[in-house]
């Protein structure tokens, strides 16, 4: 099993005094697609924050790379490679795009390549190079979208959690959304998607899961959880 | 008849200025950490003091001086952040509670100095600077206190405007402002960044209390009874905004000066009535434009103050 770059152990967490997320094991494999799936309120997000260090952790532990991470604060966690685009306020708005992409790369050594790679990322995106001085909070939703993946990559992160990337957005830039979640995938960094939209994150996996209240109910290759009775009827419904 | 403004438009730069200096690091503190900080006051006192004492009693120069009372106010602050504040923080704490926490740090300070102040005889002082004419305005004179006070104020809004947009450790500061958590899983070390942001509030604060005493007779309650002008100018830029805090600062000077000198001409109000004038700023800001200058909702913030944070 060294092939995990996450093991997260019996995990239980919330906000405060609740217990939002009870008793989970997950497992991420290194270089793969990992996504989890499951309800609006089934914890996805909190199961997320929890890896980056987010929430209250109750009980268990969460392995990255061999070393124990659970008590570690978020930054320092950031610093060792974990980079994560939260589901909401995935951006700085009062902050210039091209700040937002600065501090994306902040703890990085050199600002040369900083630089370097905020010109690369705005190739890809012209719409962000059109916009750079302006403040992040003017962008529509896509391009915020955009501009919070780019973020994220700017730290050049081993594995990157991505929260509902594509929610809400037209069907033409969550087709863009999943081919950059296909090339970040191809450059060698291990991805988690978490989406309501279940059918098109498994389509798209290696590894899912499934959660509903809290819990991890269901895990398989992408193609055994669609291929699963139970989970078709309960969550796609009979056509 | 005709009033003569020239005086309360010369007063209205001069305190706005310093009230611009108070309010910026107030802005700073709560933006970077939600704390609206009570024991502002306290930072504008003894940089208030240290200049004075320094000045009147050891014969060093002003801008030695006031060097002095910079540094000890942000090293008062900082400690304030570490000792009381960063581990409430650090807890769960409701900005309601740190809100609270600030004015008994505040109360702590104040009656140490009143402690100070009473054993060495000096409950009011006043910093030796003499204060000289420079030219005529009107019936009024230009002195050197305006000729300090004022380039000092510009100098240091250009220098924190430089520092917030032209520097990384500028720019992440105003990430945490905006979103910390996605400042921490930036990388952003928010408690040791924080220190910067206290720093800065504290030494400014200090410097405007050392410039202020150089004009007014100042004792150990000096800064808690501008505190109320020092929120109404950070308010009306929506607590959080730079360049509102600027606007503010100096909109609470004119009121003051220039507002209760016509006041008193049209309507005959008492010109002791002048620190009701922040009081009815803070109200109107309140009622009418909840969102200050700069489209931050200060009500909303203020209503935020009573609901619970997610502990980390
Ligand atoms: N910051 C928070 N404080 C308290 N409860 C929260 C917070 N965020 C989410 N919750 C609660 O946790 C539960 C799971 O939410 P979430 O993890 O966002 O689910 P999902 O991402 O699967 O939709 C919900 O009942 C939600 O109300
Ligand atoms: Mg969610």
């Amino acid at each position: 099993m060294s092939n995990a770059i996450i093991e997260a152990r019996g995990v239980t967490a919330g906000y405060g005094k609740s217990v939002i997320i009870e008793d989970n094991d997950i497992v991420i494999e290194r270089g793969k697609i990992t996504s989890i799936v499951g309800p609006n309120g089934s914890g996805k997000s909190t199961l997320l924050k929890t890896i980056v260090g987010l929430t209250r952790l109750f009980a268990g532990h969460i392995i990255y790379d061999g070393h124990e991470i659970t008590r570690m604060q978020p930054e320092e966690r950031s610093r060792i490679g974990i980079g994560y685009v939260p589901q909401v306020a995935n951006i700085f708005p009062n902050l210039t795009i091209v700040e937002n992409l600065e501090i994306g790369g902040y703890m990085r050594k050199s600002r040369e390549e900083v630089k370097r790679d905020i010109e690369e990322v705005m190739d890809i995106f012209p719409v962000l190079r059109e916009r750079a001085r302006q403040k992040a909070g003017t962008l529509s939703g896509g391009e915020r979208q955009m501009l919070a993946m780019a973020r994220a990559l700017m730290a050049k992160p081993n594995i990157l959690l991505l929260d509902e990337p594509a929610a809400a957005l037209a069907p033409i830039v969550v087709s863009r959304i999943f081919a950059k979640i296909r090339e970040i995938v191809s450059k060698g960094i291990t991805v988690v998607l978490v989406e309501q939209h279940a059918k098109r994150a498994l389509e798209l996996c290696d590894y899912g899961y499934v959660m509903t209240s809290g819990r991890v109910v269901m895990r398989g290759s992408g193609k055994e959880i669609l291929s699963d009775e139970k989970f078709v009827e309960a969550f796609l419904g009979r056509r | 008849m005709a009033i003569d403004l020239t005086l309360p438009l010369l007063n209205s730069l001069a305190l706005g200025s310093l009230y611009t200096l108070m309010a910026l690091g107030l802005t700073i503190t709560f933006s970077v950490t939600r704390i609206p900080n009570f024991a502002h006051a306290e930072l504008v006192t003894v940089g208030g003091y240290v200049t004075a004492v320094l000045v009147n009693f050891m014969a060093l120069p002003p801008h030695i001086a006031l060097l002095a009372a910079f540094t000890a106010s942000a090293i008062l602050a900082l400690s304030m952040d570490e000792l009381v504040f960063k581990p409430l923080y650090k807890r769960g704490s409701r900005p309601l509670f740190l809100l609270v926490a600030s004015i008994g740090v505040g109360l702590i300070v104040r009656y140490i100095l009143f402690s100070l102040a009473d054993a060495t005889g000096n409950i009011t002082i006043q910093t030796n600077v003499s204060v000289n004419p420079i030219m005529r305005f009107g019936r009024a004179y230009i002195t050197t206190f305006h000729a300090i006070v004022i380039p000092a104020t510009i100098a240091i809004v250009i220098a924190l405007h430089i520092l917030f947009h032209y520097t990384l450790m500028g720019k992440a500061l105003r990430a945490i402002s905006d979103n910390e958590d996605l400042a921490r899983v930036s990388g952003i070390r928010i408690y040791r960044l924080r220190r910067v942001a206290w720093l800065i509030a504290g030494g400014v604060a200090g410097l405007a209390g050392g410039l202020w005493s150089i004009s007014l007779i100042i004792d150990p309650n000096f800064g808690w009874d501008t505190l109320l002008r020092i929120f109404a100018s950070s308010i009306l830029g929506g607590l959080t905004s730079f360049w509102g805090t600027i606007i503010g600062g100096y909109i609470v000077g004119f009121a003051e000066n220039i507002g209760i000198a016509l006041l008193n001409t049209w309507f005959g109000i008492n010109t002791a009535y002048r620190p009701l004038i922040s009081f009815a700023i803070i109200v109107a800001v309140f009622l009418i434009r909840p969102r200050g200058f700069a489209g931050i909702d200060v009500r909303n913030i203020v209503s935020r103050l009573v609901v619970s944070r997610p502990r980390s």
